[in-house]
């Protein structure tokens, strides 16, 4: 158990530092489905809107000074030109680069709950919080929203939702449209290819891949790739060695989390069965691209589709 | 006798001086008068105070006052339960957890986090509720297991407890495995955090944790001869299968209802009675308060650490073992002489 | 006399198994009462029954009334019980362990008072344990431990004292200091001595009755004199022992020889000329490698003869201070010549004993092997005479000590 712990522990911890990958994906509620959808003009306040937890929340007026505890969030709020307007951002928030000069106040597992306070936001955006902090939070007056897409479109939802809240329900519409777009494109043009087997690794020791439920494996489907683990029992399954080399992936990716090379990968024992090895089909993938559920989920798009399909992509 | 409620009195206030001096850190700096304008407005001592921010006020009184409370409650609470424990075991090596009461909370806890995600129970938010059910209901089950006729010997009732932490661990970590989504969720739980804590807490915490302190300090003298063996107890005068049922449903009780509000806190409970053995002795009727003091100084210190020292929060488990542990071996190197 | 303690029909059973077997006695105001009897007889279920600390069937009345319907505290007023000496997993202090003792005689929150710390420091310094009263328990010896759970029991003014095999882990000096510390209390005091005691000659020396069980059973409660009897004792024990009388304490002791059972017999018959305590190691070890023996002439109260009457060794006897008769001689002639070998120790010979060697003086058809002695002649060399003569013959063999005496075997 210990170890077990142990292990966890580190996995959690490292995949804070390098970049909240799966947090946003992980969540115990679902998400609502009845967020007040507005077009065209920014939103009218006062103004409610349903979090990721099924909470409502009102706001009186438009908040003007920004918190944010999650790498994605932050994005977001910087892709619709209101990045000026945060006044905290978690330590893993170092997207785009401005977002690193902003207050730290914590993390998305221990937000400094002072901090958030003292600095006085009108709006805190988090993906998931203790109950006794979100009460505390709420005690001092401060709107909470908790936002913990689990898919693509609950993406956009939830870019749709922060730019509601913050003035810019247009910016973000057009955002969505864009993402939209490319992400139509990109399922096209791998359509027309074999469907490739794929193999993603989280974690080498023991092996972790992803399963039904992450956003990588949705991301895989949509460019047209097969998941070998599709059908495990949770989002973030451990994987045998054993089922590896049965299921034989044509490709092999991975994070580029610092923590192996490609040659670490090519020399591992039994690998040299299998297809995506043999044909030199491994790619590292910068994990706060494919993970985070911001803006940039599309380019992680494109990079899993042309790592499936280079050949679509060919003077393109 | 005189140099015994010396201890009792300094022990406590040096509580009070750190409480005092805890206040005043944190992430977020605040006047040291500004902190005594505070609290006394909030007395009614001096009238509104207006050029101090509503945020400032609420930050002092509201976040940190009731959590530095709810950390000396905790410590103090887990380290009476350590020197129950370790006594009535006559183990140094025994701890609050020992019987499983850590897994238990830890597993109800799970169950909570897994299958009832933020549903309140009676104002009572579910997570807490089964963690204290866990933990009760776990030290019940063991006590059952170990029990042979009317006795309950010590030898059994370790053993069960081990198993049966074992086994909730076991179960744990399979409901971790098919519910990765909540894993995070989980493991923040199970390395103790003093975060957020507010006076809900605080209120529901304090009542068991006194009540708890009466008892044993009622049974202080009992718990001394338990010391020399059942046997010994007995032909001394003393019930010692009924102080040692007393005893653990007291401990798991109060070390239940802590868990269930701050997650697991390891060190604690081991360490400081036995740090406090080394200056006061064995007797329970001085090592106990002494230790409760100590327990909640020590976690309030801690928990101060782990709420400033970086802009993250840091599991107040991890500063406790890593503070705890350096501090203990040179205790045990300077000292080991004098009390094993 | 006033009855203290009164057992009826006292059973203790673990799976149907009695470890302690029906018992009834009685132990009166003031005795100092041993219990006896080997390993697992049921002696410490017995005692723990005795103290209510076992679920027994029967009757335990403590001063008329059921031990049963006493409270806790109520019988640790009466019953001070002295375990053997243990450590304990915290180290407190020694005067913190004696102030335990008053514990039956405080309520739960109320502290001592001048009262209580005059007992403790009488029961400290009658133990002497008073200078080392803040020492750390565990620091000290043996010994001195047992002195302060002794003090202890003290502490609780107890009308009766339970030791159970207190002095199993002490030397003799400590052993005999804790004992004679009890006799006292006992004699002086009248505190009643209830004691498992493994040291059978303690047992002996200092009790006013023994009790002795075995398999549960309590095979006999009586005074030293009637239960150290070896036929009692070694049948309790299984094994080969001697009762004698040790005049310097005037009380029984038990000489203990073996476990092992002797070698069978060799239907070799050895007669053996000894006295004067010469033969007792000799004829003992003989009859261990099961050799049939007999032995004469020895005058009645020869040392020699306390060991062969307890190993029933045919002996010719005479009365002492007298000559030896005519058929007295003639008795041991014929045993003589019924034996195959004959041996002779390093006895001295006198004019009385002198025709012992002259009875084998001629015997030239059977080996006879003299052990070596020196001035053993007080009959202006007459012995001495003889002995030279003999053993120019072939038959005779002088063994220089008892290694050379027993390779001849």
């Amino acid at each position: 158990m210990k170890k077990l712990m142990a292990f966890v522990l580190m996995f959690v911890l490292i995949f804070s530092v390098v970049g909240c990958r799966n947090n946003d994906a992980q969540t115990t509620t679902t998400p609502a489905e009845n967020t007040e959808s507005t077009s065209g003009d920014n939103a009218v306040f006062p103004l409610t809107v349903t979090d990721s937890s099924g909470r409502t929340v009102t706001f009186e007026k438009m908040p003007e000074k920004l918190v944010s505890a999650v790498p994605s969030n932050t994005e977001i709020i910087y892709a619709l030109g209101k990045g000026n307007q945060l006044v905290g951002v978690s330590v893993y928030c170092n997207y785009p680069e401005e977002a690193l000069s902003v207050n730290k106040i914590g993390d998305y597992n221990g937000p400094n709950l002072e901090l958030i306070i003292d600095s006085k936001p009108d709006v805190f955006f988090a993906a998931w919080l203790s109950e006794e902090v979100l009460a505390q939070l709420e005690g001092a007056g401060i709107p909470v929203m908790l936002i913990n897409p689990t898919n693509l479109e609950e993406t956009y939802q939830s870019i749709q939702d922060i730019g509601d809240i913050i003035g810019s329900s247009k910016e973000a519409e057009e955002l969505i449209g864009s993402m939209r777009g490319k992400q139509e494109n990109i399922m096209q043009i791998t359509k027309g290819y074999q469907a490739k087997t794929v193999f993603y690794e989280i974690w080498h020791d023991p092996l972790m891949t992803v399963g039904p439920g992450s956003f990588i494996n949705e991301l895989i489907t949509m460019s047209n790739g097969i998941n070998i683990a599709q059908d495990a029992e949770s989002a973030y399954p451990e994987y045998s060695l054993e089922l590896l080399i049965s299921k034989n992936p044509q490709v092999y990716m991975t994070s580029d989390d610092g923590f192996k090379t490609p040659e670490d990968i090519f020399g591992r024992a039994g690998y040299e069965n299998i297809e995506a090895i043999r044909n030199g089909q491994v790619f590292m993938l910068h994990p706060d691209i494919t993970s985070r559920p911001g803006p940039r989920i599309i380019d992680g798009l494109e990079m899993i589709a042309k790592a499936i399909h280079p050949e679509a992509f060919e003077g393109k | 006798m005189r140099n015994k409620k010396t201890i009792i009195a300094l022990s406590f206030i040096s509580m009070l001086g750190f409480a005092v001096i805890n206040l005043s850190i944190g992430a977020v700096k605040v006047d040291f008068m500004d902190i005594i304008r505070i609290i006394m407005e909030r007395l009614g001592a001096i009238p509104f105070q207006n050029d101090i921010s509503q945020s400032t006020k609420y930050i002092i009184l509201d976040v940190r006052l009731p959590r530095i409370i709810a950390s000396y409650f905790v410590g103090g609470t887990l380290a009476i339960s350590g020197v129950a424990y370790q006594g009535l075991l006559k183990n140094p090596m025994a701890d609050p957890y020992i019987l499983g009461i850590s897994s238990g909370a830890a597993f109800g806890a799970t169950i909570s986090i897994v299958f009832f995600g933020g549903i309140k129970i009676l104002g009572i938010a579910s997570i807490n509720l089964t963690a204290f059910i866990g933990a009760v209901l776990v030290v019940f089950i063991v006590y059952n297991i170990a029990k042979i006729g009317n006795d309950v010997p010590i030898t059994t009732l370790l053993l069960s407890g081990i198993a049966m932490s074992q086994f909730l661990a076991a179960l744990m970590a399979v409901m971790m495995l098919l519910f990765g989504e909540s894993l995070h969720i989980i493991i923040h739980w199970t390395m103790g955090s003093l975060s957020g804590k507010g006076w809900d807490k605080v209120i529901s915490l304090i009542p068991y944790s006194l009540a708890g302190l009466a008892v044993l300090l009622y049974l202080s003298r009992d718990m001394d001869l338990m010391l020399l063996g059942d046997e010994n107890a007995n032909n001394l005068g003393v019930n010692s299968e009924r102080v040692k049922k007393t005893i653990l449903f007291t401990t798991s009780i109060i070390t239940g209802a802590a868990v269930a509000i701050s997650g697991i806190i390891g060190f604690v409970g081991l360490i400081v009675p036995h740090a406090v053995r080394i200056f006061t002795g064995p007797r329970h009727k001085i090592l106990l308060p002494v230790s409760f003091n100590a327990g909640g100084i020590l976690l309030m210190f801690c928990d101060t650490l782990a709420r400033s020292i970086i802009t993250q929060e840091i599991p107040v488990g991890i500063v406790t073992a890593i503070l705890g542990g350096p501090f203990f071996i040179f205790l045990l190197y300077k000292k080991k002489r004098e009390v094993f | 006399m006033d009855k203290l303690i009164e057992v009826k029909d006292l059973s203790f059973k673990i799976n149907d198994k009695n470890i302690v077997d029906n018992l009834s006695f009685t132990i009166n105001k003031g005795e100092f009462i041993s219990i006896i009897g080997p390993n697992g007889a049921g002696k410490t279920s017995l005692m723990r029954c005795l103290s209510n600390n076992l679920k027994f069937d029967g009757e335990v009345r403590l001063k008329g009334k059921s031990i049963k319907d006493y409270g806790m505290k109520e019988k640790a007023r009466i019953i001070g019980v002295v375990p053997q000496e243990y450590s304990l997993p915290f180290n407190f202090k020694v005067h913190d362990i004696v102030k335990m003792g008053r514990n039956p005689y405080l309520k739960k929150n109320q502290s001592i008072d001048k009262a209580d710390s005059n007992i403790i420091i009488k029961a400290m310094q009658q133990t002497n344990t008073y200078e080392y009263k803040d020492r750390f328990y565990n620091s000290l010896s043996g010994g001195e431990k047992q002195r302060v759970i002794t003090a202890r029991a003290l502490t609780q003014e107890p009308e009766i004292l339970y030791l159970d095999e207190f002095t199993s882990n002490l030397d003799i000096h400590n052993q005999l200091e804790i004992i004679e510390l009890i006799y006292e209390m006992n004699r002086l005091k009248g505190i009643t001595v209830l004691s498992i005691m493994h040291d059978l000659n303690m047992a002996s020396r200092f009790s006013d009755r023994i009790l002795l069980m075995i398999d549960g059973k309590m095979e006999i409660f009586d005074t030293p004199e009637n239960v150290m009897k070896e036929e009692i004792l070694s049948k309790a024990y299984k094994m080969e022992m001697i009762i004698r009388e040790n005049k310097v304490l005037n009380c029984s002791e038990i000489v203990p020889l073996r476990v092992k059972n002797k070698e069978p017999r060799k239907n070799q018959r050895i007669h053996v000329v000894s006295g004067g305590g010469t033969g007792e190691y000799i004829i003992e070890k003989l009859y261990a490698m099961g050799y049939d023996l007999s032995c004469g002439i020895l005058a009645d109260g020869d040392s020699d003869l306390a060991i062969c009457r307890s190993l029933d060794i045919d002996c010719v006897i005479e009365s002492p201070f007298s000559d030896f008769t005519a058929d007295t001689i003639r008795e041991n002639e014929t045993r003589i010549k019924e034996a195959d070998i004959i041996l002779m120790t390093d006895v001295p010979f006198g004019h009385n004993n002198l025709v012992n060697l002259k009875s084998i003086e001629r015997i030239n058809d059977k080996k006879i092997i003299i052990l070596h002695g020196v001035n053993r002649d007080h009959v202006r060399g007459e012995a001495d005479r003889i002995i030279a003569e003999m053993k120019k013959k072939d038959n005779v063999f002088e063994a220089m000590n008892l290694g050379e005496l027993f390779k001849c075997f």
